[in-house]
């Protein structure tokens, strides 16, 4: 029966939209309780379809281009009218807001005041309550527009962060994932037969679901070739995926057509004109059945944003670069001898020539205070920094870390050694403070403990200057007395902000360095 | 070769073990907080000095900065002083936590804050600090390091932060500490005792037990110390002076980056009305969270109890048959839907209902009404 002003279906989905209400007020009002089986509305560019609610809705959607500020109709299918969705003005979907992470390690806050009630609409960035911890009063606002529909706690009640403080109905569809696979077996029948329903099924359609047909058209598969095991010769998923399958496996050879089951007679003539004619067959390329390694991509997160974001602060930065070597024999031997000390032996610290370094650089920097400074980010003002905070690089599980010594201008070699020690520990084990961390004056890094000799560092900002300590080889030298001795050698590279230092301030400061670890005896006398 | 400093801090919470060794500085423990590195921190700061001495307009001021101001790319610390006042948290019972009849007699004012946490008295040798962030960058441990690192630095005191974040001289409690957080900004703001009055502190927050039972959130309790005790050099604008160059990491002797702000409806439209709102009954005693207390009748052996809602007298439970339906019926009328005010105090000294009901029966619940009632705006 077909009848002026019938109807369209109504949907399983929940997600809802709303409608201008000029069209049901044909029908029903807005928030009237719409019973099974109860006309909601009509419209008129399509089909007319006997609209039977079996959902309790309040309110229509209506086509898309009657529709109303609030929502949209998906898609309308002139016989499967299942996509149009009814929904209530005011009912969507419940969702649960959850109390967010407030940080400082707070797990439990309570709740002191509420600024809405069960069933207030709210809109977006609205608050909602004001909850308490500790000294904290922090603000919660809405992530969504829509309706309040339950408030979990109430005033002075503890609320547990990550549980649902409110639940919210909201007006729009609020799922990131679009509306979609409606299966074949999920929608409503067209019509019972009982209604006397006449559907005039046009010859070029093919029966199939929205979803299959996104899928034809995201692939590039015409529809008519595809085989359709549906009832009427409808396409289904299935058949859908039986054909992409089918398409790959059969790639090299030319694809025999799929053939529909009403329209064989066309296709077959488009079969037989597709089939290639033997005389110009192209030779096949062998296949080697190798895997094919796979790109991998991975988003940069952690320490290696940290290290692209730091180092495009210090691109910035005009580097001039300084190297020179540095004979390491009597560092050696006093280190050597150092050893086998039974002062060294009784505080039971590793002594390497980091500390050596460390003490010896600070003791530089006293001459030339110029490289332990830090210039603004516009380079107008210089700090010349007190402190000496001498950060080395340390390798670990997680990457290059590279932590400081705070102070090096009032510790003793051994304290510095101490304080290595310490701060590797802790760099093992990933569990280093902000403050070994932040507040960095100067830079060594002893990549030569990996390997290498030379090379050119990059400032970490906001400092003026690095040294990069390369790898104490044995090597052949003059001495004194033009013989030929065995050294051992070692090269530094130093970066500088050259901005702010000029190269002979950095070949002095080296050259005191030099002059440190050549003869370490020249540290007594410049002790503190 | 690459070499570059971590800056992203993991998300741990843990202590970090301070060992001393030989003569190096201790540090205080540190927790490890999930935020942006300290170091990384490159946006723009300002110090904004406050004109004006009085509590509300300071504190509309701030409650400005916090509505209007936008700190995606800026941070600003607010400093301001005050005449003699208290000022309450925001869910806080000014019955529970100020002696109302001390502050009318030396005529100190009292507010309320927009942020949480407890009790403070205010002069002018306290000063306060309002750090303002964006929601993203706040970090109340660094704002208090700021804080200790430049009082250290210029006047070698030796402050640490306690596990609460208050601010410790010698284990005294130097500094109180309070926040908001809301969907775009937040602050933290604390006081700093310079030199204030000790002997007013106490009785401003000296206050008899009444027996109000109440959700509000209570005082905790610390003795406090003058940093002008340890320190006979020390004083306010100094702190001020040392404080807003040390936030902004230049040297001292630089006077850059500082405003002194007029709070002003012509500088900061809108702000009279933030005022006004601070200033009223409603405010500062009306947005008290729900309390009752139980008063004696006679001989003690029957009570009435009374429910107070957002500062006015709910009702009045009568937790004994021996008060006749007559004078509960007066009391009722009396005094059920009042607001504890000096109105109400008025009409309760006037009234001769407690005289025709038998004063001794209900002289102790007359003397704590009265005490309620001396709410002065």
């Amino acid at each position: 029966m077909r009848r002026q002003g019938l109807v369209c279906h109504l949907g399983l989905q929940r997600h809802l939209f709303t409608v201008g209400r000029d069209w049901c007020r044909k029908f029903i009002r807005v928030n009237m309780a719409s019973a099974t089986r109860r006309i909601v509305c009509s419209f008129r560019q399509h089909k007319l379809f006997y609209l039977k609610s079996r959902l309790q809705y309040n309110a229509v959607a209506l086509p898309f281009n009657l529709a109303g500020p609030y929502g949209y109709v998906e898609q309308i299918h002139p016989l499967a009218t299942r996509f149009f969705h009814a929904s209530k003005t005011f009912y969507g979907e419940k969702v649960p807001f959850k109390l967010s992470d407030i940080g400082e390690g707070i797990t439990e806050v309570t709740v002191k005041e509420w600024y809405v009630k069960e069933g207030d609409k709210v809109a977006q960035f609205d608050p909602i309550c004001e909850v308490q911890s500790d000294k904290a009063s922090v603000t919660i606002t809405s992530r969504y527009d829509g309706l309040i529909s339950k408030l979990h706690y109430a005033v002075d009640e503890m609320a547990k962060v990550g549980t649902p403080l409110v639940d919210i109905e909201v007006s729009g569809s609020v799922s990131e994932a679009p509306v979609e696979e409606l299966q074949e077996k999920d929608a409503i029948p067209l019509g019972e037969r009982e209604e006397s329903l006449e559907l005039e099924l046009p010859a070029e359609k093919v029966l199939t679901t929205p979803s299959v047909r996104k899928m034809a058209s995201d692939l590039k598969i015409n529809l008519r070739n595809v085989q359709g095991t549906g009832r009427d010769g409808r396409i289904l998923k299935e058949d859908m995926l039986r054909h992409i399958e089918s398409l790959s496996s059969s790639k090299s050879t030319p694809k025999p057509s799929q053939v529909p089951q009403q329209q064989a007679k066309a296709v077959e003539r488009e079969t037989t004109s597709q089939q290639p004619s033997p005389s110009t067959k192209t030779p096949q390329i062998i296949r080697p059945s190798v895997p094919v390694g796979v790109d991998r991509s991975e988003p940069i997160k952690g320490f290696k944003k940290a290290m692209a974001k730091s180092m495009t602060a210090s691109l910035r930065i005009p580097h001039f670069g300084y190297c020179d070597e540095i004979d390491m024999t009597s560092m050696a031997a006093l280190r050597h001898s150092l050893k086998e000390n039974p002062m060294v032996k009784e505080r039971g610290i590793k002594l390497s020539f980091m500390p050596f370094f460390i003490k010896a650089a600070s003791m530089a920097l006293h001459h030339f205070p110029v490289l332990n400074s830090s210039v603004d980010e516009a380079c107008e003002n210089i700090t010349y920094k007190a402190s000496h905070n001498i950060g080395f690089a340390m390798d670990t599980s997680l990457g290059l870390i590279v932590p400081n010594v705070k102070n090096v201008q009032s510790l003793s070699v051994m304290d510095v050694a101490i304080e290595l020690a310490r701060l590797q520990e802790l760099g093992n084990k990933g569990s280093l403070g902000a403050t070994d961390l932040t507040g960095g004056t100067f830079t060594l890094s002893n990549i030569g403990s990996i390997g290498g000799t030379y090379a050119k560092p990059v400032i970490m900002s906001p400092e003026v200057a690095i040294g990069a300590i390369g790898r104490v080889q044995v090597l052949p030298r003059f001495n004194s007395k033009g013989e030929v001795v065995r050294a051992s050698i070692m090269q530094v590279s130093w970066s500088a902000d050259h901005r702010v230092i000029d190269g002979a301030s950095m070949a002095r400061f080296s050259n005191l360095w030099k002059v440190y670890l050549e003869n370490p005896s020249t540290m007594i006398l410049d002790l503190k | 070769m690459n070499i570059f400093r971590n800056s992203y801090l993991l998300l741990r919470y843990h202590q970090v073990k301070i060992t001393r060794l030989g003569n190096m500085n201790s540090y205080y423990p540190v927790s490890i907080i999930a935020t942006r590195s300290i170091a990384d921190d490159v946006s723009k700061k300002l110090v904004f000095i406050s004109k004006s001495n009085n509590i509300f307009e300071n504190l509309a001021l701030e409650d400005w900065f916090y509505k209007n101001f936008d700190f995606e790319n800026q941070s600003l610390l607010f400093m301001w002083v005050n005449t003699p006042c208290v000022v309450i948290g925001r869910h806080q019972n000014p019955w529970l936590e100020v002696n109302l009849k001390n502050l009318s007699q030396n005529s100190v004012l009292l507010s309320r804050r927009n942020s949480g946490g407890g009790t403070v008295y205010h002069d002018q040798g306290n000063l306060n600090c309002s750090f303002f962030t964006s929601r993203a960058r706040y970090n109340r441990k660094y704002n208090l390091e700021t804080i200790c690192g430049s009082i250290r630095s210029h006047w070698n005191l030796d402050l640490t932060i306690s596990p609460r974040e208050d601010i410790l001289l010698n284990s005294y409690k130097v500094s109180g500490t309070a926040s908001k957080l809301g969907h775009r900004n937040a602050y933290h703001h604390c006081t700093l005792l310079v030199d204030v009055d000790p002997s007013l502190l106490h009785q401003m927050l000296n206050v008899h037990e009444l027996g109000i039972q109440s959700n509000s959130t209570p005082s905790v309790r610390s003795p406090t110390l003058n940093l002008k005790a340890c320190c006979p050099e020390i004083s306010v604008d100094e702190v001020i002076h040392i404080l807003g160059c040390y936030y902004i990491k230049n040297s001292p002797l630089c006077f850059q980056g500082f405003d002194f702000v007029t709070p002003s409806e012509e500088n900061f439209p809108g702000l009279n009305l933030i005022k006004q709102s601070f200033s009223t009954w409603q405010w500062i005693y009306g947005k008290t969270p729900s309390f009752s207390l139980c008063c004696p009748i006679g001989d003690q052996s029957s009570e009435i109890k009374i429910q107070v809602l957002n500062g006015k007298i709910e009702r009045l439970h009568f937790q004994d048959v021996t008060i006749g339906k007559q004078d509960a019926l007066r009391l009722n009328t009396l005094l059920v839907n009042q607001k504890l005010d000096s109105e109400l105090h008025g009409v309760i000294s006037n009234s001769s209902v407690f005289g025709t009901m038998g004063e001794d029966r209900f002289s102790k619940l007359n003397e704590i009404l009265l005490t309620l009632c001396l709410t002065s705006v």
